[in-house]
């Protein structure tokens, strides 16, 4: 099989007949490295083909595709002629857009999921900021505190805020998927993982409430 | 009911031309027909020319898998009534490359597939005489979700880290390696760890959970893979305690 299309001396076959025993050759298991390269060079000739025939509803499909990517070359690709793929020469390999993530709604929430976790990074930071300042004593908490509550401040923090709360109430709902099925042999329920991280950050943000409104 | 709906078809004919097409058919809307049927029909009825696969018609054998207005779906499981009033966009699944028409290659995955052993693993392989390992109900029921794949890949379709990253072994992979690692016949676990316990196993993986959105068999990959990572992060820990080897 690896030799076909490369016969000498026959009588000059048809340019369609040509290409598909050209794709035989490379498709060949046994097919040697030079003769391998050799067919592809026959498949990766003028843009068309040898064959020359196009059918009519191709015209605009450059325009129609213009994300067409053909560089290649994938698992197996032929190094010396990257445009094709050894066994498959003529894959065709849409290109990815930049703005893939507008393809559907679940992959904006993704993105946003992952841009908001900045909003965390930022907001342990600050955290961190205050109890510094808190250490320094009292004259640099109270100068903090002043920074804080500028309007221009308190606007961006509403923003962190509300991506906090977009972060935090999108990771909470995969937790069921991240956690074993069973714990101890006990099987573990999806809603009761939800509930008890639920339970837990409002817990966790009551005490807070009353740390900060009753307590001081 | 409309008469007829039009089908927006994806064409790529590598011995023709150098760019895919749209190709639009128009076919008679049926109830109850499905994506699938309509494809047939412009197969028997009006080009034969157009390439796709099926076989089973009834969401088993997992190789009508295409994109459907741009979500994967399989075809067979799809109602054209569900779409209305169209066109309805069809196009091969993304994220592999197109060999012809709605057929893409899906070699990549195979040989992934291989890679993770999908097969159950004896350390102590018994006689035969001594009979069969048996197996609970309750054992069953820890991997039985993920032995339901049928390698439709739907999943892949709609992962775009794997779109991405081509190196991601991928959801469908993953979850048939959980298959046999939740298996209590199987002692294979720490072989696999080998392959997925690494960025382009399950570490790749940013948990956009997609996957588990349009399986059509209720595998949950994505919660496969994160169990994994869980499971991967412990073995990980436990390496670093004394007198402990990875």
């Amino acid at each position: 099989m690896s030799g076909h299309g490369r016969e000498r001396g026959g009588p000059p076959e048809p340019p369609n007949q040509e290409r598909s025993r050209a794709d035989e050759a490379v498709g060949g298991a046994g097919a040697p490295g030079g003769g391998r390269d050799r067919a592809t060079d026959e498949v990766g000739g003028p843009a068309g083909g040898a064959g020359g025939t196009r059918v009519a509803d191709s015209g605009g499909a450059a325009a129609a595709f213009p994300d067409t990517d053909r560089r290649g070359p994938g698992p197996g690709g032929t190094p010396g002629n990257p445009a094709y793929t050894r066994y498959h020469p003529k894959w065709h390999r849409p290109r990815i857009p930049i703005f893939w993530w507008l393809r559907s709604p679940a992959y904006v929430i993704f993105i946003a999921r992952e841009l908001t976790s900045v909003a965390v990074g930022y907001a342990g930071l600050l955290i961190l900021l205050l109890t510094w300042n808190v250490a320094r004593g009292p004259e640099a908490y109270g100068a903090m505190l002043g920074f804080l509550a500028r309007p221009g401040i308190l606007a961006v923090h509403a923003f962190v805020l509300l991506a906090l709360v977009f972060h935090s109430v999108t990771w909470l709902n995969l937790t069921p998927q991240a956690l074993p099925r069973r714990i101890g042999g006990r099987r573990i329920r999806p809603w009761s993982v939800l509930a008890g991280h639920y339970l837990a950050w409002l817990v966790v943000s009551a005490i807070l409430v009353w740390i900060v409104a009753v307590k001081s | 009911m409309p008469e007829t709906v039009t089908l927006t078809v994806f064409r790529y004919r590598p011995e023709q031309e150098e760019t895919p097409a749209w190709q639009d058919y128009e076919v008679p809307f049926r109830s109850k027909w499905m994506v699938l049927d309509a494809l047939n029909h412009i197969k028997d009825r009006i080009d034969g020319t157009l390439s796709y696969r099926w076989a089973c018609r009834m969401g088993v054998c997992g190789s009508c898998g295409m994109m459907v207005n741009g979500e994967p779906v399989l075809t067979c499981a799809t109602y054209l009534e569900d779409l209305l009033p169209g066109p309805i966009r069809v196009e091969p699944l993304r994220g592999f490359p197109v060999v012809r028409d709605l057929v893409s290659d899906i070699s990549d995955f195979v040989a992934k597939l291989e890679r993770i052993k999908p097969w159950i693993i004896r350390r102590d392989v018994r006689d035969v005489q001594d009979g069969e390992y048996r197996q609970t109900p309750a054992e069953l029921d820890d991997y039985r979700q993920y032995s339901m794949c049928i390698n439709c890949l739907l999943c892949y379709a709609a992962c775009p880290i794997y779109e991405l990253e081509p190196e991601f072994i991928g959801p469908a992979a993953i979850a048939l390696a959980q298959r046999y690692n939740f298996d209590s016949r199987d002692q294979g676990a720490a072989e696999r760890m080998e392959v997925l316990a690494v960025h382009e196993g399950v570490w790749c993986c940013t948990f956009v959970g997609e996957c588990s959105a349009v399986c059509p068999k209720h595998v949950d990959p994505a919660g496969a893979i994160q169990r994994y990572k869980v499971a991967a992060t412990a073995d990980w820990f436990r390496s670093l305690l004394p007198g402990r080897r990875r």
